[in-house]
């Protein structure tokens, strides 16, 4: 029979208690703890059967004073074992009387323990929920044409360049330390490269996507009484130039999968006319006074057609 | 006083009454643990998560300061702030105790 032994238990963060419990049954029964790795392998070790207490402390803030930490657990009675995961697994061995195998004798310290894991554990969760998976359902949920769509994507951009650069600051500490570490090891070596290249893939993909997303694919035909725009996907407004009469009639018309905005604007004034449509007919403007004027269209990752007529 | 360190220290926890306590001379962590079971016969036994949780929070809060480090184990002593918490402290305890005599027969 083996001496060691392997055991997959999985806790949530705040099932510190039961892991407490398990640990101290484990004791009871002859396995000392030695390690636990990633994601929930405890790794025992046979002993004598025999009365032990295990207790976590989560306190990631002492790693600056961890010797003066340590130190007062072991003052009283504690052997500190490891740290795993932000906690502190201390054990005691032996019969003790009750208010002697716990760390915390008040409450309110437990609290204190219980908001530290909150704060260290939940909050990036809690940031990466509302950054990402509250905008992500607005993205879906939203009309499609609602501006709050450049927003959102254009957020998305930042925040997956914001991760692009802690991995990659990330790496470069890490890769610092473990090429020279390993002996300027080949294997060591190629594993960066791998890396660096799948994060300079990564961001040049992104930026393309986000760029081509952003490009515009049209046409401008100018006609005898106007222009008409086809296209693919339209990001910007085009504009022509024309000398009106007073009750010159220009029409607009488009097809178009999102919004289309028109304008008309006398030269060096207020626009005289403004419109926002989406596929509800023509609409039409009677020129008020003689004058030259800017007609604007202009949409968002629009396609279709749209069409100016003047008569 | 500011108003977190009424809201968080008045009134105390035993606890933090008894760090505070001992604190006007100064200690180490363990030293007080030692200090208060003598002081109280053995009744209270202050545990190592609760000690080092409040004496970080207390020397973030101002009520004490560190002073040196011995043998691993960090010395800290108590700040005036401390004593002005202790004397509110003080004067509540003494209250409580008054009014007991007076209500008890």
């Amino acid at each position: 029979m083996t001496d060691t032994k392997t055991v997959f238990r999985f806790f949530t963060i705040f099932a510190y208690r039961k892991e407490e419990v398990f640990l101290t049954e484990m004791h009871q029964k002859g396995w000392r703890l030695e390690s636990v790795t990633f994601p929930g392998f405890y790794h025992f070790r046979k002993c004598e059967p025999c009365k032990a207490v295990y207790r976590l402390d989560y306190n990631p803030g002492s790693k600056d004073d961890n010797a003066g930490y340590i130190q007062l657990f072991s003052d009283c009675g504690w052997d500190y074992l490891f740290d795993f995961c932000g906690y502190s697994y201390f054990c005691k061995e032996g019969e003790s009387d009750s208010h002697d195998d716990e760390i915390f004798c008040d409450d309110e310290s437990r609290l204190d323990m219980m908001h530290r894991v909150f704060r260290r554990r939940l909050t990036p969760l809690i940031i990466l929920f509302c950054l990402v998976m509250v905008p992500m359902f607005l993205m879906y949920t939203l009309r499609s044409d609602s501006p709050a769509r450049d927003f959102l994507s254009f957020e998305m951009l930042i925040l997956i360049a914001v991760y692009l650069v802690i991995f990659t600051v990330s790496a470069v500490h890490l890769c610092r330390y473990e090429i020279p570490a390993s002996g300027n090891n080949k294997n060591v070596r190629i594993k960066y490269i791998g890396i660096f290249t799948l994060l300079a893939a990564m961001f040049i993909s992104t930026v393309t996507v986000f760029c081509i997303a952003n490009r515009s694919e049209y046409e401008v035909k100018d006609t005898s009484a106007g222009f008409i725009i086809e296209a693919d996907r339209l990001n910007c407004s085009v504009t022509r130039e024309y000398d009106l009469k007073r009750g010159d009639i220009v029409i607009f018309e488009e097809h178009m999968d999102k919004l289309v905005h028109f304008e008309i604007r006398e030269s060096g004034k207020d626009a005289v006319f403004y419109c926002n449509f989406q596929l509800n007919g023509p609409e039409s403007y009677t020129i008020q006074n003689d004058g030259h004027y800017r007609i604007k269209v202009s949409a968002r990752r629009a396609a279709g057609i749209a069409e100016v007529t003047v008569r | 006083m500011d108003t977190h360190i009424k809201k968080v220290y008045v009134p105390m926890t035993e606890t933090g009454f008894y760090i505070l306590l001992c604190l006007q001379e100064m200690n180490h962590g363990y030293g007080i643990v030692q200090k208060v079971r003598e002081l109280t016969d053995q009744e209270i036994i202050l545990t190592p998560g609760t000690m080092y949780g409040s004496l970080s929070k207390m020397e973030k809060d101002g009520l004490i300061r560190f002073v040196r480090e011995e043998d691993k184990r960090k010395l800290y002593e108590i700040t005036d702030l401390g004593r002005e918490v202790l004397d509110i402290e003080q004067k509540r305890i003494e209250r409580l105790y008054t009014n007991m005599k007076e209500m008890r027969k």
